[in-house]
């Protein structure tokens, strides 16, 4: 049995000989590699860094592919377009084909809430704190005339849902037959598997508003004085 | 069997020994009975509609997209801009501009033609009144209803895009189906 190895394979003269810069290449990509584990790279070189390890990229694709194909629909029907959502995990339109397996009952488990039904004004800060709760990556559905753009509902107590939450998909319709809905989950799932960018994050250029876990006390303290500083700003701009 | 107060001899009845195989009969026999109704759907068959590949074919009176629509002889507009089928929208989702046909320009039929004609989709809830209102069957409802998109302007369907020849995406039942 013939044994190729990585980067000499056997070409028509023989194994392919080294070129003269080759070797520096390889020890400038290790030493890189070293320092990325000692936490010590940084600027430009971090940057050559990512650009080498194609894994990467492959591996965001891989990523994306996934989420697009198992996003979690929450259990959150507001008003009768819920009799429809719930329609899809029925027998007929079988979500689960799509990867929405099962409704998840709580907003921490889903990775989609469809808006089926009016909003309230009331209403609204609900389905935005549970919103809110959801764990990133998060897309919203509005399904139906109601939640997207109020329908025939115009007046003073319905209130449209991109008003108060980034939403991904409208869906028209009054109600929208279960198709058009599983169309609208196709058509989310093209966005996430296609192009990312437009989830709500790059959409609303709300990098960096990310919650996250402080790794030390010192940062817990830090964020805490921004905190006290930006309301202390706002306290001062209302005054 | 009636009880004799004077002898001395009860007779008690008592319920089947358990164990063997009528113990087993009574402890699965319901429980197979319940599965019967179980097996007896698989052998039905699946009722799942494979969605995006095969699609339920839609009643002849299904109201999906609206469609505008020209005389087949001259080519003009039908639609005369007369903002009758915006008057009974309960929704508010129709915009008709009409202007003046002049003998250069004729583009519909009548007097006027509707110089910017929106429809907003998503705020349509499909009740067809527009179809009922309109005295020349200029706007008729299609059969599609694939229409979500990822924004809400990308929603506002123009002139042009209604009077265009929609691609056929639903099949429509053919009669008596």
């Amino acid at each position: 049995m013939e044994v190729i190895r990585h980067g000499k394979a056997a070409g028509p003269g023989g194994p392919v000989a080294l070129q003269p810069g080759d070797k520096e290449a390889f020890r400038a990509r290790q030493l890189r590699a070293r320092d990325l584990l000692r936490g010590e790279l940084e600027g430009d070189d971090i940057e050559q860094h990512v650009r080498d390890s194609i894994v990467t990229t492959t591996l965001d694709k891989a990523a994306h592919w996934a989420q697009g194909n198992s996003i979690f629909p929450l259990t959150f029907g507001l008003a009768c377009c819920s009799i429809e959502m719930i329609s899809l995990v029925g027998a007929r339109m079988d979500m689960s084909r799509f990867g929405s397996e099962a409704m998840r009952a709580t907003p921490r488990q889903a990775d989609m809430i469809i808006l089926a039904g009016r909003v309230s004004m009331k209403m609204a800060p609900v389905v935005r704190r549970i919103y809110d709760q959801m764990l990133e990556p998060k897309y919203a559905i509005a399904m139906g005339a109601c939640s997207s753009s109020m329908g025939v509902f115009n007046n003073y107590a319905i209130v449209p849902a991109d008003k108060f939450m980034p939403v991904d998909v409208h869906i028209p319709g009054c109600p929208p037959r279960p198709e058009a809905v599983v169309y609208g989950i196709l058509k989310l799932r093209k966005m996430i598997q296609d192009d990312p960018t437009m989830a709500w994050r790059d959409r609303y250029r709300a990098h960096g508003t990310e919650e996250t876990k402080p790794w030390s006390l010192d940062e817990l303290e830090e964020r805490a004085g921004r905190a006290a500083q930006l309301e202390a700003r706002e306290k001062d701009a209302r005054a | 069997m009636t009880w004799n107060p004077d002898s001395d001899v009860v007779e008690v009845a008592r319920g089947p020994e358990p164990g063997g195989l009528g113990g087993a009969y009574r402890v699965f026999g319901e429980t197979l009975r319940g599965l019967k109704t179980s097996f007896m759907r698989v052998v039905e068959g699946t009722h799942t509609v494979e969605y995006p590949e095969e699609k339920i074919p839609v009643y002849p009176r299904w109201r999906g997209r609206h469609k505008l629509h020209k005389f087949e002889d001259t080519g003009l507009e039908k639609c005369v801009g007369c903002s009758l089928c915006a008057a009974a929208c309960p929704a508010d989702c129709i915009r008709v501009v009409a202007t003046e046909n002049t003998p250069e320009n004729r583009v519909s039929g009548g007097e006027r033609y509707a110089a910017v004609y929106e429809i907003n989709m998503s705020r349509c809830i499909f009740c067809g009144y527009c179809e009922i209102a309109c005295p020349f069957d200029a706007i008729t409802m299609g059969s599609d209803f694939e229409l979500a998109d990822y924004n809400r302007s990308d929603l506002i369907f123009t002139k042009e895009m209604l009077l265009a020849e929609p691609m056929v995406r639903t099949p429509l039942r053919a009669e008596g189906e």
